[in-house]
C-alpha cells in the first residue's frame, strides 16, 4: 500500500522535475569534442582577463639585444624582430581577439535581430525597406566592406569593431526575419492577440524568445567569423595599429622570417585557428542541443 | 424577434479574402446575436467561414489578404468594428470583454513561458492587479478548472501538460478577466472523445459560474445539441437556418440541416439505420453562382431554385428562420 502511494507520488512528481536547462546541458555536454571546445573558450576568456598574470614579459617592451631569438627557456616562443616576447604578445592578443569578436557580434546581433523582428512582424512596406537595405549590405563581401569602412574611418580597434559589426548584420537579420515569419503563424500569437496584448508585447514577449535558438547558434559561429576577419584585417595592415598585439598583425610581422623563425607566424596562426575552431565546435554543439527536431536523436 | 439590445449583435457581416484565384467571399452578410448568459452554437463544415467570422469580430483577420467589407458588430450597442484594430479600445475588448479559445490546445500556449506567467500577465494587463494578487488568482483559476496541485503546476511549461489540460488552461486564461462573452472555436476537435466531454462540461459549468455568454463554433452537431440554447447553421459563408436547439433538431427545415442530421448516428433511433451522407463537395467560394449555393447537393432542388437568387432567411415560427423556399420550409 505504501509502495503504491510512493509510486503514484513519483509519477505525479516526474513532470514537475523535468528541467529544460538540465536537458540542454546534458545534450550539450554529451559529446567530448564540445566539452573540448567549451574548455578552450573558457581558457581563452580566463587568459584574456588575467593576461598580466599569465604573460611572462611586458608585451610592448622592446629589447633589441634579444631580437629574433628562437624558442628558449627564457622565451618559450622566442622573440620578434623588436625583441618583444612572442608568448606575452599572444597572451595579450587574446584580449583583442575576444573583445573584437564579442563586441562586433554583439552589435551585429542586436541590430540584426531588431531589424529582422520589425521586418518580419510588420511585413509590407517596412519589410521591403529593411530587407532591401540588408540585401544591399549583403551584396558587398564582408572583408571589402570592412576595408572600405576602415579606409574611410582609419584603422584602430574601434573602427575594426564597427566595420565588422556592420558587415555581420545581414545574416543575423535574415535569419531572424525567417524565424519571425514562422513563429508569427503560431496559434499562441493569435491567442496573445485575443487576450489583448499589444504589438510590442507580442514581439518582445511572445515572438522573440521563440526565435532565439538558431540565432544563438549563428552568434557563436559569427564569433569565429569576426575573429578571423579581424585577423585578416590586421594581417592586411588596416586593423589593429602597431604596437597593439593582434594575432593577425603578428602573423604579418613574422612571415618575413618564416624560414629562420617560423614560430613568429605559426604561433599566432595556431591561436587564431584554435579560437575559431573552438567557437565553431561550440556552435555545432549548441545547435544540437537547442534544435527541437534533433531532440532524442542525440 | 425581440428588438431589445443584445449583448453582442453581428449585422450583415461580410468578409472577403484576396487570393491568387480571385476574391473569395468567406462570410457573406451573416447576422446573429448573443444574449447575456446564453450558450449559442454556430455549426458548419470546414471552410464555411465560421472561424473567419469570429476572428473578424475582434478585428484579428490578417489584412491583407482578408478584409471586412461591410457589416456591424454591436457590443453593448456600440459598433466595435469602428475601433482602431491596434488601439486601446479594441485591446481592452480582446481578452477583457470577449475571450476566445482555439481548436489546437497544443499550439495555443506560448512554449517558452510558464502557464502561470501567461495567465498572470493577462490579469495584470486587464485587471491592473499586482503580481502577488494575480498569482493568487491564477492559482485559483487553474484549480477551478480541475487541475490538481495548481500552486505548483502553474510554474510548469505548456509541454508538461496533456492536450486536455492545456485546453483547460486556455479556458482559465480566457475566463481570467471575467469576459462577457467566450468564443470557443472548435474547442474539442483536437481532443479525444472522453476528454471532449470533460472540456464541454467544464465550459458549460464555468460560463454559468462566471455569468458569461458562450458561443461554440463547431462542425460537431452532437456538441451543440447537448449544450447550446440556440443554433445557427452556416453554409458557404451564409447562415441557412437558425432557431432554438429544439427547433433545429426536432424540426429541421433547410435541406442542408436535414442532411447534416441524417449523416450522424443518433442514440434515439432504431438500430441498423443507414447513415445518409450529403453527396458532393462544398462549393468553391471563389466562383459562386447567384443561386442557392447548396443547390448542387440538395435532395429537394427544383428548377425554380436554379433560376432565382439565394433565398433570404425568413421566419417560419417561433425563433425558427430558414433560407430555403423549396416548399420544405412551410410548417
Amino acid at each position: 500500500m505504501t509502495d503504491v502511494a510512493t509510486q503514484t507520488e513519483d509519477l505525479r512528481e516526474t513532470p514537475l522535475r523535468t528541467n529544460e536547462f538540465r536537458r540542454f546541458l546534458r545534450v550539450f555536454l554529451s559529446r567530448k569534442v564540445v566539452i573540448f571546445g567549451t574548455a578552450i573558450i573558457l581558457i581563452l576568456i580566463i587568459t584574456a582577463i588575467c593576461a598580466p598574470l599569465f604573460a611572462p614579459y611586458d608585451p610592448y617592451k622592446q629589447n633589441l639585444s634579444e631580437a629574433l631569438q628562437g624558442p628558449s627557456r627564457a622565451h618559450l616562443l622566442g622573440t620578434d624582430p623588436l625583441g618583444r616576447d612572442e608568448l606575452s604578445r599572444i597572451v595579450y592578443g587574446t584580449r583583442i581577439s575576444l573583445l573584437v569578436g564579442i563586441i562586433a557580434v554583439g552589435v551585429a546581433a542586436t541590430i540584426g535581430m531588431m531589424l529582422g523582428l520589425i521586418a518580419g512582424y510588420f511585413g509590407g512596406f517596412i519589410n521591403t525597406v529593411i530587407m532591401r537595405f540588408i540585401d544591399a549590405l549583403m551584396a558587398i563581401p564582408p572583408i571589402m566592406l570592412a576595408l572600405a569602412i576602415a579606409a574611410a574611418l582609419g584603422g584602430g580597434l574601434w573602427n575594426v569593431i564597427i566595420s565588422l559589426g556592420i558587415s555581420l548584420i545581414p545574416t543575423q537579420a535574415r535569419l531572424m526575419r525567417g524565424q519571425v515569419l514562422t513563429v508569427k503563424q503560431a496559434d499562441y500569437i493569435t491567442a496573445g492577440e485575443v487576450l489583448g496584448a499589444g504589438n510590442l508585447r507580442i514581439m518582445v514577449v511572445h515572438i522573440l524568445p521563440n526565435c532565439l535558438p538558431p540565432l544563438i547558434v549563428l552568434i557563436t559561429l559569427n564569433l569565429g567569423v569576426a575573429i578571423l576577419a579581424e585577423a585578416s584585417l590586421s594581417f592586411l595592415g588596416i586593423g589593429i595599429r602597431p604596437p597593439g598585439a593582434a594575432w593577425g598583425s603578428m602573423v604579418n610581422d613574422g612571415y618575413r622570417y618564416l624560414l629562420s623563425n617560423p614560430m613568429l607566424s605559426f604561433a599566432p596562426g595556431f591561436a587564431i585557428m584554435l579560437v575559431v575552431l573552438a567557437f565553431n565546435i561550440v556552435g555545432d554543439g549548441l545547435r544540437d542541443a537547442l534544435d527541437p527536431r534533433l531532440r532524442g536523436t542525440l | 424577434m425581440p428588438t431589445a439590445a443584445h449583448l453582442l449583435e453581428v449585422k450583415k457581416l461580410t468578409i472577403e479574402f484576396r487570393t491568387d484565384a480571385g476574391t473569395i467571399r468567406a462570410v457573406d452578410g451573416i447576422s446573429y446575436y448573443i444574449d447575456e448568459g446564453e450558450i449559442v452554437g454556430l455549426v458548419g463544415e470546414s471552410g464555411c467561414g465560421k472561424s473567419a467570422g469570429q476572428l473578424s469580430v475582434l478585428q484579428l483577420i490578417p489584412t491583407p489578404p482578408g478584409k471586412i467589407v461591410s457589416g456591424e458588430v454591436l457590443f453593448h450597442g456600440v459598433d466595435i468594428l469602428t475601433f482602431d484594430p491596434e488601439g486601446g479600445g479594441m485591446r481592452a475588448i480582446r481578452g477583457g470583454k470577449i475571450g476566445m479559445i482555439f481548436q489546437e490546445p497544443m499550439t495555443s500556449l506560448n512554449p517558452v513561458l510558464t502557464i502561470g506567467r501567461q495567465i498572470i500577465e493577462t490579469l495584470m494587463l486587464h485587471l491592473k492587479m499586482d503580481r502577488r494578487a494575480a498569482r493568487k488568482r491564477a492559482i485559483e483559476l487553474v484549480d477551478l478548472m480541475g487541475i490538481p496541485d495548481a500552486a505548483q503546476r502553474i510554474d510548469n511549461y505548456p509541454h508538461q501538460f496533456s492536450g486536455g489540460m492545456r485546453q483547460r488552461i486556455m479556458i482559465a486564461m480566457a475566463l481570467s478577466c471575467n469576459p462577457k462573452i467566450l468564443v470557443a472555436d472548435e474547442p474539442t476537435t483536437a481532443l479525444d472523445v472522453t476528454t471532449q466531454a470533460q472540456i464541454l462540461e467544464i465550459l458549460r459549468d464555468k460560463v454559468k459560474e462566471f455569468n458569461t455568454s458562450l458561443l461554440i463554433v463547431t462542425h460537431n452537431l452532437g456538441v451543440v445539441a447537448r449544450y447550446a440554447h440556440r443554433i445557427y447553421v452556416m453554409y458557404a459563408g451564409r447562415i441557412v437556418e437558425s432557431g432554438t436547439a429544439k427547433e433545429i433538431f426536432v424540426d429541421p427545415r433547410h435541406p442542408y440541416t436535414i442532411g447534416l442530421l441524417k449523416s450522424v448516428p443518433r442514440l434515439d433511433e432504431p438500430k441498423g439505420r443507414k447513415l445518409i451522407p450529403i453527396t458532393g463537395l462544398p462549393p468553391n467560394l471563389s466562383n459562386m453562382p447567384a443561386r442557392c449555393a447548396f443547390y448542387p447537393r440538395c435532395f429537394k432542388r427544383s428548377d425554380t431554385c436554379n433560376n432565382k437568387p439565394w433565398p433570404e432567411l425568413r421566419l417560419i415560427g417561433g425563433q425558427h428562420y430558414t433560407a430555403c423556399d423549396s416548399g420544405c420550409g412551410e410548417k
